[in-house]
């Protein structure tokens, strides 16, 4: 269950004692009230906030509960809030951008709800999506930008040119039609105005782990940088264990001896917190991209999120170990090229030969890649979309 | 029987007429071959191998240089695709010089079979010639039988003849059938998307395992055993 929380611009009520009006506090103060009902928030946008509540309706009760918690407490503190309630992420999302007041559906509802809505809710979410990733208020708000992104305006320009006019008319649409005249991006697109979640959960920024480690004689080379990581990862995963967590991203800022900041970001395929796996990644990542001076200052930031423990279980089917499977997969990206190494999964298209590849272990697709590969087509031969050419 | 009479350290095939002549299944911690010519089903039996083994809820991976290897027909044999890593390549067996495309897919390979996770590990060859398996070092097949063994990986080859299996692994040897392209369950792909194709498959197979060797040729339809 997710509720998504907007402020219109309109009804930025919000204000110091003073009078002055504060808007690029709101998102704060979304977050801030997002968090009270859970611990998984996520900012899409300035005054744009989802919250997941999937798995503590003990706590929050059932969605009508939570929309009602939700208002009252919004109402409390004179933020006059747009709050959609969905069993989906991008149902929340799109269903705030057309309704005012508080608006709940019920789970299984959602194609039926969205079904009405104008096509251009997906585009003011883009814009909004977009203006709060870039825009300076959103520098200065300590959360981390969500991972969904609508496939953007030319795909809805030409769906628009069809005579599609509400997601519904987007949803009945033949995905095999979608894939062929828009590629991935169409199908994305579809599972959007479906109403259907197909990004990972971005953690906020204040339950990051970070650890910075000046160093007394800057370091050269790989090797002996590598042996600093592996001391700075050792205490982030100390971290990360007493927060039954792993890390999920993490990036690496190394301030070299010239001024400059060397960033690197490694993005897990599951999260993990052995530390030897972390410190592999980035070394990969440095070989990669080599460092032009000497390091002086070292800062990893971690974002958590929970790990799945391997189940051991006579009756379950064996989990895969994280690290080992994340440290393979990023070193087979580095051989073939990304994209070229994966789960296959069938997509729904003409012929019924259609595929995209997604990432091993199964979950949120990355970089879509739909292909289409009739019998008989071989090697290069094969219709490829939006995949990155392999050398293996 | 391979591995002395151990069965847990065998992968069952997928197909008992097939299980029935390698002993069991393939060998654990051991590199087997699918070896035939084109269109002698390699691909089918692969297919056949890796469905049973993501039906014991194991993860396979497709090392698939060539890049041929075909979801749907995958799916068809009742492959978990979510269960499967498939690492493709771009083609290049029609390229002169395939060292590096040989080298690339034995490295993806080794790092696959370091990993651990993977009960069946097929490297498939099967788009190169005769003559272009064998630019490939005997040194190269020692380093892989060294880092399956051991573990519980059962290492797959396919390819156009037998060219590298390990001590205790065993060679299916397969014959162009009479009738492939029609029911053949290989490269062609199913007839149609969705149907069973191993029931209306003709495969004729040699196996020849670690410590025997059986000359005749057995010809199986479907899940049975013809002769």
């Amino acid at each position: 269950m997710f509720a998504c929380l907007y402020a219109p611009p309109r009804g930025l009520a919000f204000q110091s004692n003073d009078g002055v009006p504060r808007a690029k506090l709101v998102t704060n103060e979304l977050v801030r009230l997002a968090r009270e009902q859970s611990p998984r928030v996520e900012v899409h946008g300035d005054n744009l906030v989802v919250l997941d509540a999937t798995g503590i309706t003990y706590r929050v009760g059932n969605s009508l509960e939570l929309g009602a918690t939700l208002r009252r407490v919004a109402a409390d503190r004179r933020l006059y809030l747009r709050i959609a309630v969905a069993s989906t992420r991008s149902a929340a999302l799109l269903i705030v951008q057309a309704r005012s007041g508080l608006t709940v559906v019920e789970p299984g509802e959602e194609a039926a709800v969205l079904a009405s809505l104008p096509l251009d809710v997906l585009r003011t979410l883009a814009r909004r999506q977009a203006r709060g990733a870039t825009g300076p208020a959103r520098r200065r708000v300590p959360v981390a930008g969500a991972g969904l992104a609508i496939p953007a305006f030319a795909l809805l320009s030409t769906v628009r040119r069809w005579g599609v006019r509400t997601l519904g008319d987007l949803a009945h649409q033949s995905s095999a039609t979608l894939l062929e005249r828009l590629g991935p991006g169409g199908l994305a697109l579809q599972r959007f105005a479906r109403g259907e979640d197909d990004a990972s959960w971005a953690e906020s920024a204040d339950q990051r782990v970070e650890l910075t480690l000046r160093l007394e004689t800057p370091v050269e080379g790989h090797d002996p940088l590598s042996f600093v990581l592996s001391r700075v990862f050792e205490t982030l995963c100390a971290r990360l264990a007493q927060a039954s967590a792993g890390a999920s991203v993490v990036q690496v800022r190394l301030k070299l001896v010239t001024g400059e900041i060397h960033a690197l970001r490694v993005t897990l395929a599951a999260p993990t917190r052995e530390s030897k796996a972390l410190r592999t990644l980035v070394r990969r990542e440095l070989d990669l991209n080599p460092l032009r001076a000497r390091v002086s200052e070292v800062t990893v930031v971690v974002d958590p999120a929970p790990t799945g423990g391997r189940q051991i279980s006579l009756l379950a089917r064996t989990q895969l170990d994280a690290a080992r499977v994340t440290t393979l997969m990023s070193r087979l990206s580095m051989l073939v090229g990304e994209g070229r190494c994966g789960s296959p999964a069938l997509v729904a298209s003409g012929d019924g030969a259609g595929f995209a590849m997604r990432t091993f272990p199964p979950g949120p697709p990355h970089a879509e890649g739909a292909e289409r590969r009739t019998v008989g087509d071989r090697g290069s031969n094969a219709v490829q979309t939006g995949t990155s050419a392999g050398n293996l | 029987m391979a591995c002395g009479q151990r069965p847990c350290d065998l992968a069952d095939s997928g197909h008992p007429g097939l299980d029935e002549l390698l002993g069991g299944g393939f060998a654990r911690g051991q590199l087997s071959e699918i070896v035939g010519p084109r269109s002698s089903t390699r691909t089918g039996v692969m297919a056949t191998v890796l469905a049973a083994a993501t039906g014991r809820g194991e993860v396979v991976a497709l090392i698939d240089p060539g890049d041929q290897f075909m979801p749907t027909s995958g799916a068809a044999f009742g492959l978990d695709l979510s269960r499967l890593l498939w690492v493709r390549g771009e083609g290049g067996g029609q390229a002169r010089d395939v060292s590096p495309t040989i080298a690339r897919a034995l490295t993806a390979l080794e790092l696959v079979i370091d990993a651990g996770e993977f009960g069946v590990v097929v490297l498939d060859l099967s788009h190169l010639s005769v003559s272009q398996m064998r630019q490939v070092p005997a040194t190269v097949w020692s380093r892989l039988f060294r880092r399956l063994a051991g573990g519980k990986t059962s290492g797959l080859l396919l390819g156009p003849e037998p060219t590298a299996r390990s001590a205790e692994g065993q060679v299916v040897v397969l014959r162009a059938s009479a009738n492939a392209g029609a029911g053949d369950v290989g490269r062609a792909g199913p007839p149609e998307v969705g149907a069973r194709p191993a029931h209306d498959a003709v495969w004729e197979i040699r196996v020849v395992p670690a410590h025997r060797s059986s000359d005749a040729f057995v010809t199986f339809r479907g899940q049975r055993a013809d002769a």
